[in-house]
């Protein structure tokens, strides 16, 4: 999926400290047309949001420093970040973790192992395409 | 005849002295009943109101008696007046009734004829020695009632440090001490202590329970005089001036020593006081056992619970270990097949790298789990051949360059050359100890080092993480155990690697043992010997028994 020729490249952040993960979701998001930036901790996905002014925040909820749910809460509390989609990815994706990040405002809340096929088509509805299944 | 008594009670309890009031105690009642009788009645024995008033007199004497020795006694004996009044008021009303009736009856005599009351001399005798029975009749009885009302209380199942306390406060109420002392052998051989005094009861040292049970008293209970004591079981009451003790004997349920520290002078009871002590210790020993057996119980449930939740744990850090690696290979794999056609060729041959170097990983895991079951089992084997160990390291290290982010450094030493040994096992060890190295040091070099030593061989990875303490470098070579449970969660792992790794090394004839590295961070060492023929030897196919 290519991105339109006359808008502006839509940007993505993902803050994820696995390596693998990291480079798999580039490669995909990338490929979807979209520009990604990355990071691998909580204190620096914060930074990237507020400067990069992304249309997507894919985050992981644990990472080293700040973790992910406190990222969150942050993002949604400030009014520069409150308004950009976060996509929230969790080891721990039990009701009741699910529902902490909802009532902290995640738009979207996927449990680990991720499926890549659910974040991609999640992208999409994020963005108001079809999905690509 | 009150203050007398008290002064008597408190500064002499001597047995004589005790005697002769109980002698005088019994005169004076005869003696103020005969007077009353004679000042009022005038010799007339059918006088009512001299009958009335004598009998008056002896009721007030009775009571006087009464109240001035229970008021000395619960003072001088730490016990309830209530008790003490309950315990001694039938004794004393029978004995000032008895004398009382000998004094009437003397009287009655005297006017008959002046030497008739010589009579009844015999019956005064008499009448003092059998009330002095009865009294240590209701003592004796007393102190059993008490005996059995302590065992009860001390039923209650606890561990042995609750059970010390509550012992040593109902041996002090028995022998009725000021301070007391009970200590126990705990089932390692050492001894614990409990004190129980006016402030309630504490734990004692281990050095006074063990003196208080080496106390010799010529037998398993007795009273030991202060002077007898060591010095430390003295310290505990430095007042007292003597101590009934008892301690259990051979073939007891437990080893049981009761010491009751007593600020009062002997005096005759205190052989009945060191025989109820002497069973109450027997009391206290099956006390003992009991706690020893609750704490037995305790612990192998404890164990129990720790063993089901470290297997609920394992359950989920395999199957989660098992997911991940899957993920990165069913995900770059769905990637390729994608857009693979769209993807330059560097990005495409990085995500095939991730996808065989996580099947890898995979495959590594599953060997894990298979070979320590396998080791469970006691059927672990190796199969010995010539293995260039130059080889192995570089083998080695370019299947987890990737993995390592290029981290990963081999050096052998010419020297070092072939060994026998059983290659499969040994690149299993150190690709865990490399894999370990990856994970908890996530900077700086890892070294692979593989040296001639006088014995053999000995392959070392170093890394410049932070490094383990010492005083967990035995423990990450147990089971399921991962240090840092706050980067278990982030680093994964199943926690068996280094345990197998350690059967592995010892299958192999040689050791796998953990140092500081020079950089600070962990370094693991496999030491193999030169010589397998041991190990070559078990590794034969099994010989059927019985056969040449």
């Amino acid at each position: 999926m290519a991105a339109h020729p006359e808008q502006p490249m839509r940007r993505v952040v993902v803050a994820q400290d696995d390596r693998l993960i990291r480079e798999l979701l580039t490669v995909n998001l990338e490929a979807m047309g979209l520009e990604v930036f990355t990071c691998m901790d909580g204190d620096t996905a914060r930074t990237l949001a507020r400067t990069a002014a992304p249309d997507l925040i894919v985050l992981d909820a644990m990472m080293p420093g700040r973790d992910g749910l406190d990222v969150l809460a942050s993002l949604k509390n400030h009014p520069s970040t409150k308004d950009i989609p976060v996509m929230m990815v969790s080891a721990c994706a039990t009701d009741e973790h699910r529902a902490a990040g909802w009532r902290l405002g995640a738009e979207y809340y996927l449990a680990k192992p991720l499926d890549l096929d659910e974040l991609l088509s999640c992208v999409d509805d994020a963005f108001g395409r079809p999905s690509l299944s | 005849v009150t203050l007398g008594e008290l002064a008597y009670r408190l500064v002499t309890r001597q047995q004589r002295l005790k005697l002769i009031y109980n002698v005088s105690s019994a005169l004076g009642g005869s003696a103020l009943a005969a007077a009353t009788f004679t000042l009022l009645g005038h010799r007339d024995a059918g006088d009512p109101v001299a009958w009335l008033a004598a009998i008056i007199g002896v009721a007030f004497w009775s009571l006087s008696s009464l109240t001035s020795v229970s008021l000395v006694l619960s003072w001088a004996d730490h016990r309830r007046l209530r008790d003490v009044l309950a315990a001694s008021a039938v004794t004393t009303a029978t004995a000032t009734a008895a004398s009382g009736s000998v004094g009437l009856a003397a009287v009655v005599l005297f006017n008959a004829h002046p030497l008739g009351p010589v009579l009844v001399a015999p019956l005064i005798v008499a009448v003092v020695l059998s009330t002095r029975a009865q009294a240590t009749q209701a003592a004796e009885h007393l102190r059993f009632q008490r005996l059995y009302q302590a065992s009860a209380r001390t039923m209650r199942l606890a561990g042995v440090g609750d059970a010390l306390g509550p012992l040593a406060a109902e041996a002090r109420g028995l022998v009725t001490g000021s301070v007391a002392v009970c200590a126990a052998q705990k089932p390692d051989g050492s001894w614990a202590a409990a004190i129980a005094d006016d402030d309630g009861t504490r734990p004692g040292p281990p050095e006074l329970a063990a003196a208080v049970a080496r106390l010799d008293a010529a037998g398993e209970a007795g009273v030991i005089g202060v002077r007898r004591l060591p010095a430390i079981v003295r310290g505990v009451a430095p007042h007292a001036t003597d101590v009934v003790w008892a301690r259990t004997g051979q073939g007891s349920m437990a080893n049981v020593a009761l010491a009751v520290f007593r600020d009062i002078l002997p005096d005759e009871q205190a052989a009945g006081r060191s025989d109820v002590l002497s069973a109450f210790a027997g009391h206290a020993a099956l006390s003992v056992a009991n706690a020893l057996l609750f704490e037995d119980v305790e612990e192998a449930l404890q164990h129990q619970l720790d063993l089901n939740a470290q297997k609920d744990d394992f359950v989920a850090a395999v199957s989660h270990e098992l997911r991940t690696p899957l993920t990165s290979v069913l995900g770059s794999l769905a990637t390729i097949r994608r857009i693979g056609d769209r993807l330059d060729p560097a990005n495409r041959e990085k995500l095939m790298g991730t996808a065989l170097g996580q099947a890898e990983r995979l495959r590594r895991l599953i060997d894990e789990l298979l070979l320590t079951a396998a080791a469970e089992h006691g059927n672990l084997s190796a199969h010995h051949g010539a293995v260039d160990i130059a080889q192995l390291i570089k083998g080695l290290c370019a299947e987890l360059d990737e993995e390592s982010e290029h981290r990963l450094e081999g050096f052998v030493s010419p020297a070092v050359g072939a060994l026998r040994t059983d290659e499969g096992k040994l690149r299993q060890i150190l690709a865990n100890l490399v894999v370990n190295a990856i994970k908890y040091a996530p900077e700086g070099p890892i070294l692979v080092v593989a040296e001639r030593t006088r014995s053999g061989v000995s392959i070392s990875v170093s890394d410049n993480g932070p490094g383990i303490p010492q005083c967990d470098r035995e423990r990450v070579f147990e089971r399921f155990v991962q240090l840092d449970q706050t980067s278990t969660r982030r680093q994964g792992g199943t926690g068996l690697g280094l345990y197998l790794s350690r059967q592995l090394a010892q299958l192999l004839g040689g050791e796998l043992f953990l140092a500081e590295s020079p950089a600070g961070g962990a370094r693991f060492t496999v030491a193999l010997p030169e010589g397998l023929m041991a190990t070559e030897v078990a590794d034969a196919p099994p010989v059927p028994a019985g056969t040449p």
